[in-house]
């Protein structure tokens, strides 16, 4: 029996309706949304694309069946992220942002919580449903997101959520989220927030996850984050103040950065396959260029050595990473989110690293001219592609010491995924790498224990 | 024939068809490089599709495919077309199928659809749909001939279509006119690109694709006399490409007008502009 990478017929359609959708109702309108100076308006530029995905059962593709989703396992999700991707990753992110978003209630909600919220989401007559994710927190003192899992309740995640009376009250400050804002900045029909709901506890028991609907008092949204590039996506800055959610909102407690490391599983193939896309779109257009741009010579440039082996080297390194993509999804298949996340973060790593690279590969073939804005996309891919390596968990930090913390287990096999074998992670492999070796801090723990 | 005012029975006739803007000529010979070609779905028939889909939503019916194959086209199409809107599809395979002469195409096809009604459907279609033409050889004889060998009223290059109990409504667009025509069905219909725009389909639509009929027909099964009378009235010669080769030739002067000028005197004298 073969290692079978063939498409099935009806992933070819699936190719095919993904790729109609891309071309026909997002590409008229990504110049304009990117180009727009004011970020929330650029985003709901992209409105009536989102509708029309809705409608075409794109957003909620991964969602099961039996809730009114489509379905799709993550291999096959990946094939029509990737035509979505390769022609603007900011849409195909304001699409799949649900899953991720509803992950907590797919991978750890009650029976009664998936009918509920799942439910709501595939099921909206406006067809503008939208659920963020919000983890990530502001800078400060503490602040940012990479140690969320640090042992100590005063450090990572400090937006905390108290039980009263049967509510849990919600306050902190909530910094990234994708889409959480809604489209018209009073919230997505939906937030998970990763909450610590003990504030004795630590990274590794402390953390939870709660669904706060759109119009819960006590949430603001302050103006988007204006970034460099993906400025069709929307990404939040959201104060909660006494914010109150009913406590049957609460999903996995105690396990929130169980959640999150899952969640970069479920991840990891899908933002591998949108970085080959990204890199895939430049290396299709400097192909083009190279076969027609004679740069003042008498035939078109692809004739010059140094250029077809660039070309070369850019297609085996966007094939490389479209390959590793569909492997962890296949992975996540075949063995779940718990026995994937070793080959996820792989794969988030490797193929976001690699395909900026190429990017930038790709302007150097084409020389000066891919710095022009105005005549060429280069501009944009290099703008979007930057971000891949440090959203989703960014790379330095939280995708390199998941692995790290599996590799460092005692039972780590590294013939694992030679063998297609399942790969066991839990919270034995979290937290490592949290605490620093401060020379102060270490200098104290060696005087304590004398 | 289906009461007044009951549900529809459609039949779409449909070619899968060789993808034009990506044939490329072989080098050698000059011929379409057909073992290279990717197929899709002829664009009108999409139109013609769209349009049985509209009318099954607002008088319900039942729509099914007809297409006449050289051999199996790719199931990615197939599965397309089902998720389209089509309730079955019957493939009739015939080597007439690539010899570009619509008179056969349309008596094999005439023969199907009536083997297929009284056969396979037990109806007898109210409507037959067609494309106007195919991108591929852009006869737009094929529907007109089908209606001809089926004895019912032929609508071409309809832009507009409605059914009014047993009478089909039919506006074509001829320049600065539009003209009005109404017959009782059954008909047959064709329409173009001008008629609707087709929809995406759902995505559960494409996945689930599978699940609905596919049905191979054998020519041997149709009526002898339809063979009979299929009898090739066109021989082809041969397809190829114009010759397109490249001169890569630099034209110099003194400042853009001087090397605007040479440029257009150059072009015509190569007859590709004229005075
Ligand atoms: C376009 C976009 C979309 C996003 N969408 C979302 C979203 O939907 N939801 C959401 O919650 N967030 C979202 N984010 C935020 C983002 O995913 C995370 O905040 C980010 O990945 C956190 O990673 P960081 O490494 O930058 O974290 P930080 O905490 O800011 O860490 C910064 C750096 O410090 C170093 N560092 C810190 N700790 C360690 C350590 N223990 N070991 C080694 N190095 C360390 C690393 O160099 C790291 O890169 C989004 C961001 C962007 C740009």
């Amino acid at each position: 029996m073969p290692i079978d990478f063939t498409l099935t017929p009806e992933q070819k359609a699936l190719q095919k309706l993904a790729r109609e959708f891309a071309q026909d109702i997002v590409q008229p309108l990504v110049r304009a949304a990117d180009a727009e100076p004011d970020p929330q308006k650029g985003f709901q530029m992209m409105k009536p694309a989102y509708e029309q995905a809705y409608e075409l059962g794109l957003v909620t593709a991964g969602f099961p069946r039996e809730f009114g989703g489509g379905g799709l396992g993550m291999t096959d999700l990946l094939i029509a992220h990737e035509e979505i991707c390769a022609v603007d990753c900011g849409i195909a992110f304001i699409i799949g942002v649900q899953g991720l978003g509803l992950f907590p209630v797919m991978a750890y909600g009650t029976a009664e919580q998936k009918k509920r919220f799942l439910g709501e989401a595939c099921n909206d007559p406006t067809h503008t449903y939208q659920c963020g994710y919000a983890i990530s927190e502001p800078a400060g003192m503490p602040g940012g997101t990479a140690n969320f899992d640090h042992p100590s309740p005063q450090a990572g995640i400090q937006t905390t959520a108290d039980l009263v009376n049967g509510e849990y009250v919600i306050n902190g400050r909530k910094f990234w989220p994708t889409s959480s804002a809604g489209w018209d900045m009073k919230g997505a029909t939906m937030n998970s927030v990763v909450v610590r709901t003990d504030r004795t506890k630590g990274g590794l028991e402390g953390l939870s996850v709660l669904m706060v609907p759109r119009g819960t008092p006590g949430v603001r949204y302050e103006p988007n984050i204006d970034k460099m590039g993906m400025r069709i996506n929307q990404n939040c800055d959201i104060v909660y103040e006494n914010a109150r959610v009913p406590a049957e909102n609460l999903v996995g407690p105690g396990n929130g950065e169980l959640v999150v490391n899952n969640g970069f599983t479920f991840t990891g193939p899908w933002i591998g396959i949108a970085a080959t896309a990204v890199a895939r779109a430049a290396y299709e257009y400097v192909l083009k260029w190279s076969k027609t741009y004679t740069a003042g010579g008498t035939d078109p440039i692809i004739y010059h050595q140094n250029v077809g082996y660039m070309l070369g080297d850019i297609a085996m390194r966007v094939e490389a990473c479209r390959y590793l993509s569909w492997k962890a999804a296949h992975y996540l298949d075949t063995y779940g989110f718990d026995g994937a996340q070793g080959l996820s973060a792989m794969t988030k790593v490797f193929t976001s690293e690699t395909c900026v690279q190429v990017v930038y590969d790709c302007m150097r073939v084409m020389g000066c001219n891919a710095y022009d804005r105005a005549a060429h996309p280069l501009d944009k891919l290099m703008r979007d592609m930057l971000g891949f390596p440090i959203f989703d968990g960014g790379n330095m930090g939280m995708q390199r010491r998941r692995l790290w913390g599996l590799m460092a287990d005692e039972r780590f096999d590294p013939r694992a995924y030679a063998n297609c074998d399942r790969v066991h992670f839990g919270k034995e492999n979290e937290g490592i790498g949290t605490v620093t070796t401060r020379p102060e801090a270490v200098r104290e723990l060696a005087t304590a224990g004398r | 024939m289906t009461e007044a005012g009951s549900e529809l029975a459609i039949a779409v006739c449909i070619k899968f068809t060789v993808d034009v803007n990506r044939l490329r000529p072989d080098p050698a010979t000059a011929a379409p490089d057909l073992g290279h070609a990717h197929y899709r779905i002829n664009d009108f028939d999409e139109n013609a599709l769209e349009e049985a889909v509209r009318l099954k939503e607002r008088h319900g019916g039942r729509i099914v495919g007809v297409s006449l194959v050289e051999r199996e086209p790719p199931r990615e199409l197939l599965l397309r077309a089902l998720a389209a809107g089509l309730d079955a599809l019957y493939l009739v395979p015939h080597a007439a199928a690539a010899s570009g002469d619509a008179f056969v195409t349309a008596t094999i096809l005439a023969a199907a659809l009536e083997e297929i009604g009284a056969v396979y459907e037990m109806v007898s279609w109210d409507l037959v749909l067609c494309g106007d033409a195919s991108c591929d050889t852009y006869d737009g004889q094929v529907g007109p001939r089908v209606a001809e060998a089926l004895g019912i009223v032929p609508i071409t290059y309809a832009t507009r279509l409605d059914v009014r109990d047993d009478t089909i409504v039919a506006e074509r667009t001829i320049e600065d006119y539009v003209h009005v025509v109404e017959a009782t069905l059954p008909a047959l219909v064709t329409v173009g690109s001008e008629t609707n725009k087709p929809r995406l389909p759902h995505l559960r639509q494409i996945m689930d694709a599978g699940r609905k009929p596919i049905v191979r027909l054998t020519t041997a099964g149709l009526g002898r006399g339809a063979l009979d009378r299929a009898r090739a009235t066109l021989e082809l010669l041969g397809v190829t490409a114009p010759p397109s080769a490249r001169r890569r030739m630099v034209v110099g002067g003194n400042g853009p007008d001087d090397v605007a000028r040479k440029l257009v005197r150059q072009l015509q004298s190569d007859g590709e502009l004229t005075q």
